[in-house]
């Protein structure tokens, strides 16, 4: 691991498990997100309130990277479906960007630190999510990074998330560990 | 904030694949001639504006992600040919953004999909690293390879993004209203949307001291990287700007540079009311009122927006910018909205004072980001 994302420490951790993430979404008329995106964000707000300190008192230095192979696919198939009707929903094709599955936690919390989605599986994704957000905490982009990894397996899916922030006091953060499910 | 660490890093190649053409100085020419490549195309349904940027000599018949596959790969291995490396070369590790690609017309498991099969076809060993960030995705994929660069990972990146014109894009864009009725006029007061555009470009990211070793030349450098998510909503962006200034803050924050160095700004310049107003508003806390603002320049009247490729697109259009100390005109700018308060590109070339550049991206979803250049003849 590169030397600076050795030198992260979590600083709180959330998860959150189903076999339908639909039942995660609180979309409502007006506003529609991807039910993966819903998991995330579920699984991020939980490591934000497990945090011991005040991670929230500065939304504008929180960012968020989330890793997902596939994001958005439930909903980018319903838009294929009803592209052949030469209908697309407006509010499907919005929150229909794989970009959601870290921008929908920012819009939840008000965080205006970085962010950005990485599509690919989390074993080569959150190496590359680590560098970034060790590269964004060093700079002083941000003061805390939620690095989110969304998987899924024969269980259904999978969110983890892991808020870190630049240490060297405690334990070096094993991020594969931390949001990979065993 | 503190300053970047890591060594100084060099754009050593570059290349591009847009409506006007697939070679660096060719389209550049016919950017800076005032051509648009947005015409008329064909769409089984109904849609808000007939006009798209489509690649010639890319049949609008094959399928996405044959369409995707066609424009990444030769852009790809043209810019590992302005570098003078090998696209086997190990040594290389690579990072590609799109929105959606394909994926909103084909559905697909794995979004990366479409970046590994790239990175086989021109025969690189390593998986790529692969982004979505909606509109700021070439950009961003530039971002993740400088962390990559500056944490030790690797020496040289070919990094940016490739997207294409899709039906579900199309109407998608369509029925959210974001798409003109009829042309793309950023900053003009009859602006009313945007004109979807497809490419790619992509930059190689290298270490001064790679090369040097190599031989290779500087095309410009690479100072500065920053984001800011809006924290608003899906689509519509924060109405004050504070986020796109939190994103050029952070990146001219360890620079360098400040906002009073800024010679020009390649804007987002989507045509949306929405997005201009930002723009407007945000550019102008920033620069507004100084003695030799920055001129802002487009490119998207003449390219269209290819979305996940525009934060590339327009990355080498700001180094080919600073290398000609010239932008190229605005396409569809005759009248900008009152107020504006920078300099703008209207009816020709404008010339460049002396300084850096910005390239400024929006992406759906907040995503803002800020990456600056200096050209090498104003490097120390």
């Amino acid at each position: 691991m590169p030397p600076d994302a050795a030198h992260l420490v979590a600083a709180g951790l959330g998860a959150a498990d189903t076999a339908d993430p639909a039942g995660f979404a609180r979309n409502v008329p007006s506003f529609y997100a991807d039910p993966a995106a819903w998991l995330v964000a579920t699984a991020a707000e939980r490591a934000l309130d497990s945090c011991a300190v005040a991670v929230r008192d500065d939304p504008d230095r929180i960012g968020v990277v989330a890793v997902s192979p596939g994001c958005s696919a439930a909903t980018l198939a319903v838009i294929a479906r009803s592209t052949a009707r030469g209908a697309v929903s407006p509010l499907r094709f919005a929150g229909a960007s794989p970009g959601v599955l870290a921008g929908l936690t920012c819009i939840r919390r008000g965080l205006r630190g970085p962010s950005l989605t990485v599509t690919m599986p989390a074993a080569g994704g959150i190496p590359v999510a680590a560098v970034v957000a060790a590269g964004w905490l060093r700079a002083g982009q941000a003061e805390y990074v939620l690095v989110a990894a969304h998987t899924i397996d024969g269980d259904g899916h999978h969110a983890r998330c892991a808020v870190l922030r630049r240490g060297t006091g405690g334990p070096a953060a094993d991020l594969p560990g931390l949001l990979i499910p065993a | 904030m503190a300053p970047p660490a890591g060594p100084e890093i060099w754009v050593t190649g570059l290349a591009w694949t847009t409506p006007l053409g697939d070679t660096l100085d060719g389209v550049w020419g016919r950017l800076l001639a005032g051509d648009t490549g947005l015409h008329p195309t064909p769409s089984a349904h109904p849609l808000r504006t007939d006009r798209a940027g489509v690649v010639p000599g890319v049949p609008l018949d094959w399928a996405p992600s044959r369409r995707q596959h066609a424009i990444t790969v030769p852009t790809l291995a043209a810019a590992f040919g302005s570098a003078g490396l090998d696209p086997a070369d190990p040594a290389v590790r690579l990072v590609l953004g799109t929105s959606f690609g394909s994926g909103l017309d084909e559905p697909t498991a794995y979004l990366g999909a479409w970046a590994d099969a790239a990175a086989a076809s021109i025969g690189h060993p390593h998986p790529p690293v692969s982004v979505s960030t909606a509109c700021s995705a070439g950009a961003d994929g530039i971002a993740v390879a400088v962390e990559l660069i500056r944490a030790g990972t690797t020496e040289i990146c070919v990094a940016g993004g490739a997207d294409v014109v899709t039906p579900a894009k199309r109407l998608g864009h369509s029925a959210l209203g974001t798409m003109s009725r009829d042309t793309l006029r950023a900053f003009d007061r009859r602006h009313d949307g945007m004109v979807p555009g497809e490419g790619a470009a992509f930059l190689v990211l290298e270490t001064a001291g790679s090369a040097r070793r190599r031989g290779a030349a500087p095309r410009a450098i690479l100072r500065g990287t920053g984001a800011a998510n809006d924290a608003t909503g899906l689509t519509a962006p924060d109405p004050t700007g504070d986020s796109v200034v939190l994103a050029v803050d952070r990146c001219l924050a360890g620079s360098g540079y400040g906002a009073a160095d800024v010679a020009v700004v390649n804007a987002h310049g989507t045509a949306t009311p929405l997005n201009d107003a930002v723009e407007e508003t945000s550019l102008g806390r920033m620069f507004g009122g100084r003695d030799t603002p920055p001129v802002v320049f487009a490119t998207k009247g003449a390219l269209g927006h290819s979305l996940g490729a525009t934060g590339a697109i327009e990355a080498v259009a700001v180094v080919l910018a600073l290398r000609d100390r010239k932008v190229p005109p605005i396409v569809g700018l005759d009248e900008p909205t009152a107020g504006f308060p920078l300099p703008l590109a209207i009816g020709g070339p404008a010339a460049l004072c002396p300084g850096v550049g910005l390239s400024l991206t929006l992406g759906f979803g907040g995503f803002n980001t800020c990456l600056l250049f200096e050209g090498v003849d104003d490097a120390a």
